[in-house]
């Protein structure tokens, strides 16, 4: 897997000239926040609670698209879309999907381009 | 609106907030923050924000619903609204476009993309406050001026008011708001029950000819019901007119007067399109303009000459303004003489020409097109019974000798000084329904009397020295000095005799001066008479008699009832 597929690179150099190159604070408020989404997202997803399931996806698509984090994007929109259908199969897949792109993605803040290399 | 403003940023998603609220800062916005959507209305009362930035799935109160209520909350006052959410939900657009949704931001966020968005939105509001600032404006103005109109046109109502003009014979159409498109139309009944009416178009629109239209109809009003002759009456509008109007400001005016025990039509236009006198074979009579409109010219250059023409019942009169010869149909094509003519030369009996040219104008115009500035009569002749007209008084009618009468006046010194006796003089005349026809006569002959009794008479002036400017101020100061010694009186004898052939009045003028030897000049010397105005009084009156030794005139004046 490239890093140009996972990151868009120019998604993050406008974030640096939107924090005047300071991302630090950002990045972090998107860990935590990421984390706690992916806790709800297995507690829900269990629970077999559709609507959170929806709401907590499309939350973290968001902040993984301002991120710059596209692939998580694009796993957060399939597990959406899922929780929309509600066939539990696919939710149990796409949620795998998702947790597993987010401990790449968490890899990757702390690499260029977010970080000085 | 001084600096960019505040904007409202509400998203439940931390690192979207953090990044949206950033971008907006660096436009120079201040921004408040709001992390779901009670905390977003919350913040929208407190903050109160120009512009909302809104994600549209929020735990709680979703986007929907806050852009509801933040639309409502604003009122007149335009708030945009920005929704935070991808292009690809059509769903969720078409629900944002209907909660009151101005724009779309989709992630991942970009700062040109928003800084024109927050641009244009910017310039909408500036523009729709501006908008209703105007519209505000132009509704105030609108409503003074409605107020204004309303309240003119309930003073012109009261001056010109239209009540001769609901006789069964009389059929208008005029705009209740004419007065203010320039036409007038005026009806009144004369004492010898004739009934006059007058249709004016003043030049222009709006207060000019509202102002002109005033003491026209109390003119009208005024002298007809006194019993003036419509030449009189012309002529005093005239004056009227000429004296009040700006330059180049007039009306364009028809009177006619209807007499009914005559079964006469006279009329007089100046400068209005020819009325039509339907004959009762079908022939068609114009009644030509052939003058200038009233307020053109000076009273010595003024013509009022009317025409009198035969007009037996059941014969009818047209008259309208250009209105109608103007009313244009949906390529500009105005109405025109020549169809208003076809129509009314081609009447079948009995049909009514008042209906036929309204019908006609209207299919001309097309629907929906306006008739406000039309204004079309129709009279019919009747008999004088159809017209209810009250019956003559007997006393001027019945052969038992008519009326006489005789007033005696006399003024002293003190009364002499201080007033004028002539309006009261003339205001007693005038009482008299026979005398009253005869009013601007009885006037000018009183006037003359008076003046020389007293000037002459009493103050023995003489009215040669007027003749130079200096001579002229010095009359005047020898009046002043001589009414302030005067003594003695100036006594008026009117006497009258009505019956059923004339009406003849006698005023005996006598002073308590010195007199003159008329006899040694009466073999034709009219120098002797210069300055006395009697020169005028023998072009008025039947008889001017000079008795006692100088200082009495006596003046007949006799009308016959036929002249009336």
């Amino acid at each position: 897997m490239r890093m140009s597929d996972r990151i868009d690179a120019a998604v993050v150099a406008e974030l640096k000239s939107i924090m005047d190159g300071d991302l630090d604070a950002l990045l972090e408020a998107y860990r935590d926040d990421a984390r706690d989404r992916l806790d709800a997202l297995r507690t829900a997803v269990r629970a077999g609670d559709l609507t959170t399931v929806r709401l907590q996806a499309h939350s973290l698509k968001g902040a993984s698209a301002n991120l710059g984090a596209a692939r998580l994007a694009s796993h957060c929109a399939t597990l959406e879309a899922a929780a929309l259908q509600g066939g539990s199969a696919c939710l149990e897949r796409a949620l795998q999907a998702v947790a597993m792109e987010l401990a790449e993605v968490e890899r990757a803040l702390l690499l260029p381009p977010y970080r000085a290399g | 609106m001084s600096g960019p403003g505040r904007v409202l940023v509400a998203d439940d998603n931390r690192v979207d907030r953090m990044v949206l609220a950033a971008i907006v800062r660096r436009e120079g916005y201040d921004v408040a923050e709001a992390v779901d959507g009670h905390d977003a209305l919350r913040k929208f009362r407190e903050f109160a924000p120009q512009m909302v930035l809104l994600d549209a799935l929020m735990p709680g109160l979703d986007g929907f619903e806050v852009a509801r209520q933040v639309k409502a909350a604003a009122g007149e006052e335009l708030i945009p609204i920005i929704f935070l959410t991808s292009l690809t939900e059509a769903d969720a657009l078409a629900r944002a476009v209907e909660a009151g949704g101005d724009d779309f931001l989709s992630k991942p966020y970009n700062q040109i993309v928003l800084k024109a968005k927050l641009n244009a939105l910017q310039r909408m509001r500036t523009m729709h406050a501006t908008m209703q600032r105007q519209r505000d404006e132009i509704s105030r103005h609108h409503a003074h001026l409605v107020q204004e109109q309303e309240a003119a046109k309930a003073v012109f109502d009261n001056v010109a008011h239209t009540g001769h003009l609901d006789a069964p014979f009389i059929r208008y159409l005029i705009s209740p708001l004419a007065i203010f498109n320039g036409d007038v139309l005026l009806a009144a009944r004369s004492p010898a029950d004739d009934l006059f009416v007058l249709l004016g178009d003043f030049t222009g629109h709006g207060l000019t000819a509202a102002v002109g239209a005033m003491p026209l109809a109390e003119i009208f009003y005024g002298m007809t019901e006194k019993g003036f002759a419509p030449g009189e009456i012309l002529r005093e509008a005239n004056r009227k007119l000429l004296a009040i109007m700006p330059k180049g400001y007039f009306c364009c005016a028809m009177l006619v007067a209807l007499k009914f025990r005559k079964q006469e039509l006279e009329f007089w236009n100046g400068g209005l399109p020819h009325g039509s006198l339907i004959r009762n074979g079908g022939a068609v009579t114009q009644l030509e303009s052939r003058h200038l409109p009233l307020g053109v010219l000076s009273d010595e250059r003024f013509d009022p000459v009317t025409h009198v023409l035969p007009m037996t019942p059941g014969e009818r009169l047209v008259l309208s303004t250009d209105g109608i010869v103007d009313a244009r149909d949906a390529f500009g094509t105005p109405f025109g003489h020549e169809r208003v003519d076809r129509i009314v030369a081609g009447l079948s009996p009995g049909m009514s020409a008042f209906e036929a040219i309204q019908r006609a104008v209207q299919n001309h115009i097309g629907g929906g097109g306006r008739d406000d500035d039309i204004t079309l009569v129709e009279i019919t002749m009747v008999t004088p019974v159809a017209a209810q007209l009250p019956p003559l008084p007997a006393r001027t009618r019945a052969g038992d000798g008519g009326e006489d009468w005789c007033l005696t006046y006399e003024l002293g010194p003190s009364s002499l000084r201080t007033g004028n006796p002539l309006p009261l003089l003339q205001q007693v005349l005038v009482e008299f329904p026979d005398l009253r026809r005869h009013a601007g006569t009885i006037h000018t002959v009183l006037g003359e009397l008076y003046s020389n009794a007293l000037e002459h008479g009493l103050l023995g002036l003489d009215s040669s020295a007027k003749s130079s400017p200096s001579g002229f101020t010095e009359y005047y100061r020898a009046r002043a000095r001589a009414l302030d010694s005067l003594q003695g009186f100036v006594r008026f004898r009117f006497r009258c005799r009505i019956d059923e052939a004339e009406v003849c009045l006698s005023i005996a003028v006598t002073d308590s001066g010195p007199g003159f030897d008329y006899r040694a000049v009466a073999g034709g010397d009219e120098r002797a008479y210069h300055g006395r105005g009697l020169k005028l009084l023998r072009s008025l009156c039947s008889e001017v008699r000079l008795q006692g030794r100088g200082n009495q005139v006596e003046v007949m004046l006799r009308w016959s009832h036929a002249h009336v």
